[in-house]
């Protein structure tokens, strides 16, 4: 109540008449839509269903988005997509498929390497991304060190990568669109679909509910935090010296989803998804107990109707994320809290002028975001510097795009997006996007894209490992909203009768206002967390390649990327430009499924990638007798290339019922989460020494687990 | 079976082109010698002043290696504005490094400014401080953890007095050699309301030399030398970058990874007046 409360409160304080403009601006728009949706001009000589809430127009051909046996899609039109029934024989962690992770494998997505559940897809940071669950935004990945996937995969029918010619019914984010969707039919019988694992187990169930309406309802847990510590001991507790004791973790999901089918014409979709993670550590080296507590919750209210070949789609959501890290250091407890928290609606309206598709949509999301509240118990003495605290924000969207047939070889996708943004300050932009494709022939598509984005939601990322201690701001009269362009170019090809796929692309984005993130945490003073933002500008540029093999025994692909990432700030490095964390020179993956019967499958991945750049140390001195580091050029460092091999064995007993052995990291490479170097004295003999200190997560894992389905 | 024979092919290949690849080497970042400074000067004391050279991390450092990268050929110079003094070379082992730029007569004084001047192969290093008024302890005691137990903390108590930034350093008699500043014992002023009567915990900050020791209570049966010290701001943020490199070298939550925050001109480190008032506390 407090939110809605909230929302109220601001609106009309501050902004009244500007609330008044923007909401009759939206009721006229609003008009328009349905005024035209009344009109029966439009007909469709095939009808189109409802049953995929995706509806992709490409000139004269209507392509709808649905199960295919290929288990990877989208890539004549610069696209990827993954159906999770094609990809569930790939080897996964623990045995549960990880959609986002798969997409590492994938060209211009950067392998994050272990313990990371943050993306990064062409050069852009992790909070350039926007990852929408049903077309809501969810604002984190993951879960813990990427060991589980946040999805149930069994509950997911649909995960689609956009990260060239962005549609323009996306916004918000600089990088790429990660669109997930959950299963949209209704079921036809009851059904319990899933699997146990070692660590974690997870099951499906779907459920008609009458003849109009069904439901499809996840729950997974883990129940690691009963070999966490043995876990550990067997990795990150190699060194004796460094022990992670007292490590407790466990986690919940929840996935939600009613479908009724009110007519021919009319659906509506019903989403929940709840999640939670608690993650207890304790470190006595460092005088460090910490709990993480994160958690994500979305619930979203969408109708689809129909009248020919016109669509109407609108939905109502809210989506929160909010996470808490509570950490005694010595005798100083420091709690940590942030949240950001969403309340919005959508529409969405296709229709066809002519020969000219068109969709047009409008989007509005109330931003409620406390960054950062730092609250400190030194002795008794407690100090609340939670400042600036709850940050209230207005996100306003309105697009138009439209798919046209130039002629019979050349189409285009255009699209115009206006986005509005209002915190303390207003800010407004205009979006333009265009993507060409021009078929050669009947198998070979040149492609090119530029689109424009900007970005109001901004993450910053004290930490240098995928730990949920991020927080989201908006941008600010003191945080500059970021932008960017991006120009791509691309050549597709099919041969074989599409057995094979090869697809080419280069890229050139730029990005400003870009930022960097350091704290201090051993200080009172954190009076506002924006004096420690930094801000500048980015670019990235490059070259992705795919060749894929489609059908038959042996399946999967080869990616390549080439790619550079490169950011320049006036406060770091004395201004000269440097590569950002996740910047990539090479990075590949391979991917290969072979059937060899009806009962066994074996697939592998191999993943090599250029070392993170990193900030290492170039020297060393003395300061109270103690050792202390002066540090080298930000992100001159690299660390050691990226390389790991899965395996995964699958036994089906019949259709969707089998044993599933995968084995994460075959050849136990040791691929170091983090290096420091760390200055220690000898007690004998007083000598000095540096050590090259390695902190690694995932030497081995092997999984095994019960894939069922009644 | 054509393609099982491209399945086992490819991957054969693969197979051997990752197991060739396990050894890692770490990529160092090239070593730049840079002068590093930690001079302070008190109220009613001379300046202290030492000086060595950064060293670079390929090897170990032994004392030999050690007194290499220690400077005593430097002409270090302090001046208030009105006399300047020459500072003369020592040796101290209760230091690291062990040679230290003393002065004699130029004492420093509350309110006044000194100015750090150091000439060393045809270069100048300098650095500017001045030293707040000092604030005196209203109250101090200390207090066992449990009646039971041998370790417990010392307490303090003042008056918000200072607008800068107060300082608690302890030293324990024959344990400790230097003062190293308390665990969180850097504070701002301007987190408390002015004249507010403060009482705070003071705990022992992480000790290298010559033990290592992080451990943050006292011992009772000590005898804990106390400097209760107001400081301007590039003295709380360089302790503070210090109190965080020292402790989060290694934290992957909230990694330190950046330089102390140095107020030194053509170098690095710290030059920085003091307003302090010296106790002595029996831990009984």
């Amino acid at each position: 109540m407090e939110f809605f409360h909230n929302v109220w409160l601001f609106d009309c304080r501050k902004y009244m008449n500007f609330q008044k403009q923007i909401f009759f601006l939206i009721t006229i728009i609003f008009i328009f839509q349905s005024s035209l949706f009344s009109k029966e001009n439009y007909t469709l000589k095939d009808s189109i269903p409802l049953k995929d809430s995706t509806l992709q127009v490409s000139g004269k051909e209507v392509v709808i988005t649905g199960d295919s046996k290929k288990k990877m899609g989208g890539l004549s039109s610069g696209k990827i997509s993954f159906n999770p029934s094609a990809v569930s024989t790939l080897p996964s962690v623990m045995g549960n498929t990880d959609l986002l992770k798969l997409l590492e494998l994938t060209p211009g997505v950067q392998n994050s390497g272990d313990a990371n559940t943050n993306m990064y897809i062409r050069g852009g940071d992790q909070g350039q991304n926007l990852l929408l669950y049903n077309n809501v935004p969810l604002y984190t990945p993951g879960h813990l060190l990427g060991f589980f996937p946040l999805f149930n995969s069994d509950h997911i029918s649909l995960l689609e990568l956009h990260k060239t010619g962005i549609n323009a019914r996306y916004g918000g984010r600089l990088s790429s669109v990660i669109d997930v969707r959950t299963k949209s039919g209704l079921p036809e019988q009851v059904s319990v679909k899933g699997n146990v694992g070692l660590l974690s187990s997870q099951a499906t169930l779907q459920l008609p509910v009458g003849e109009k309406f069904g439901l499809y309802l996840s729950g997974r847990k883990t129940y690691i935090e009963l070999l966490m510590q043995p876990l550990l001991d067997a990795t990150v507790n190699n060194n004796a010296k460094n022990r992670v004791e007292n490590t407790d973790y466990n986690f919940y999901d929840t996935n939600i989803t009613l479908i009724g089918e009110l007519s021919q014409n009319n659906r509506i979709i019903i989403d929940a998804f709840f999640g939670e993670d608690n993650f207890n550590i304790a470190d006595n080296n460092f005088l460090l107990n910490g709990l993480l507590k994160w958690e994500n919750r979305s619930l979203s209210a969408q109708w689809d109707t129909r009248m020919g070949e016109t669509q109407f789609s609108q939905q109502i959501y809210t989506s929160e994320y909010r996470n808490m890290l509570s950490s005694n250091q010595a005798e100083m407890k420091i709690d940590l809290t942030s949240k950001i928290q969403d309340v919005g609606y959508k529409n969405k309206f296709l229709f066809r002028l002519k020969n000219i598709f068109l969709e047009t949509g409008l989007q509005y999301a109330f931003h409620q975001v406390t960054p950062q509240t730092y609250e400190m118990v030194n002795a008794g003495q407690r100090y609340n510097t939670s400042n600036p605290s709850t940050l209230n924000a207005h996100d306003a969207g309105l697009y138009m795009s439209s798919n046209v047939s130039f002629t019979s070889k050349l189409t285009a996708e255009m699209g115009l997006r206006y986005n509005l943004f209002i915190q303390d300050k207003s800010f407004n932009s205009i979006n333009p996007r265009v993507a060409l494709r021009y078929r050669l022939n009947e198998t070979s598509v040149l492609r090119a894209a530029y689109s424009r984005q900007n970005q109001y939601l901004i993450l910053l990322t004290p930490s240098s490992i995928g730990i949920p201690t991020d927080f989201w701001t908006t941008a600010s009269k003191k945080i500059p909203p970021q932008s960017g362009d991006e120009f791509s170019a691309g050549y597709f090809q099919s041969f074989l009768n599409d057995a094979f796929d090869i697809s080419a692309e280069i890229f050139y984005r730029n990005m400003n206002h870009v930022t960097e993130y350091s704290q201090n945490f051993i200080t009172q003073q954190i009076n506002s967390y924006t004096e420690n933002v930094l801000n500048g500008t980015g670019k990235a540029y490059g070259l992705e390649l795919i060749v894929k093999k489609n059908y038959d025994r042996f399946t999967g692909w080869v990616s390549y990327t080439l790619g550079r990432s490169e950011r320049e700030f006036d406060g770091i490095n004395e201004g000269r430009i440097f590569p950002a964390k996740f910047d990539r020179r090479h990075d590949l993956s391979f991917v290969s499924s072979y059937t060899l019967n009806n009962q066994w499958d074996v697939s592998v991945v191999y993943v090599y990638a250029t070392g993170n750049a990193y900030t290492l140390p170039s020297s060393w001195y003395f300061i109270n007798s103690a050792p202390v580091k002066e540090y080298g050029d930000y992100n001159a460092a690299r660390m050691p290339n990226y390389n790991r091999m899965d395996l995964s064995v699958n036994y089906w007993c019949k259709k969707d019922n089998g044993i599933n052995f995968s084995i994460y990291n075959v050849f136990m490479v040791n691929n170091p989460v983090y290096i420091f170097l760390n200055v220690e004295q000898d007690k004998e003999t007083g000598n000095v020494k540096v050590a090259v200190k390695r902190k690694k997560l995932n030497t081995i894992i092997p999984s095994i687990s019960w894939k069922f389905k009644f | 079976m054509k393609n099982l024979l491209y399945f086992f092919m490819l991957n054969l290949f693969l197979w051997n082109l990752l197991s060739c690849n396990d050894e890692k080497n770490i990529d160092y970042v090239e070593y730049i010698p840079k002068i590093a400074v930690e001079g302070w000067i008190e109220n009613g004391t001379p300046a202290i002043v030492m000086l060595s050279w950064t060293a670079p991390f390929e090897q170990m450092m032994d004392t030999a290696f050690l007194l290499e990268h220690v400077i005593r050929s430097a002409k270090v110079s302090v001046s208030d504005g009105e006399q300047t003094e020459i500072l003369t070379l020592g040796l101290n082992n209760n230091y690291l490094p062990p040679y230290i730029y003393y002065g004699t007569y130029l004492k420093g004084q509350p309110g006044k400014s000194y100015s750090l001047k150091i000439e060393y192969r045809d270069g100048i290093i300098s650095a500017e401080t001045y030293i707040p008024q000092p604030v005196a302890l209203e109250k101090f005691w200390f207090e066992k953890t449990s009646p039971v137990d041998t370790t417990g903390y010392i307490h303090i108590s003042f008056f918000n007095t200072s607008d800068l930034y107060y300082q608690i350093a302890t030293r324990v008699d024959k344990e400790e050699t230097v003062f190293t500043p308390g665990l969180y014992g850097n504070i701002n002023s301007s987190l408390f309301e002015k004249n507010e009567l403060i009482s705070i915990q003071v705990n022992k900050g992480p000790v290298i030399f010559p033990k290592m020791n992080f451990a943050t209570h006292f011992v009772t049966g000590n005898t804990v030398f106390l400097k209760f010290r107001t400081q301007p701001k590039h003295g709380y943020d360089f302790y503070t970058s210090w109190q965080n490199e020292v402790l989060n070298t290694q934290n992957p939550i909230f990694p330190a990874n950046t330089s102390l925050k140095s107020n030194i001109s053509g170098g690095i480190g710290i030059w920085c007046g003091y307003g302090t008032y010296n106790y002595r506390i029996e831990t009984k």
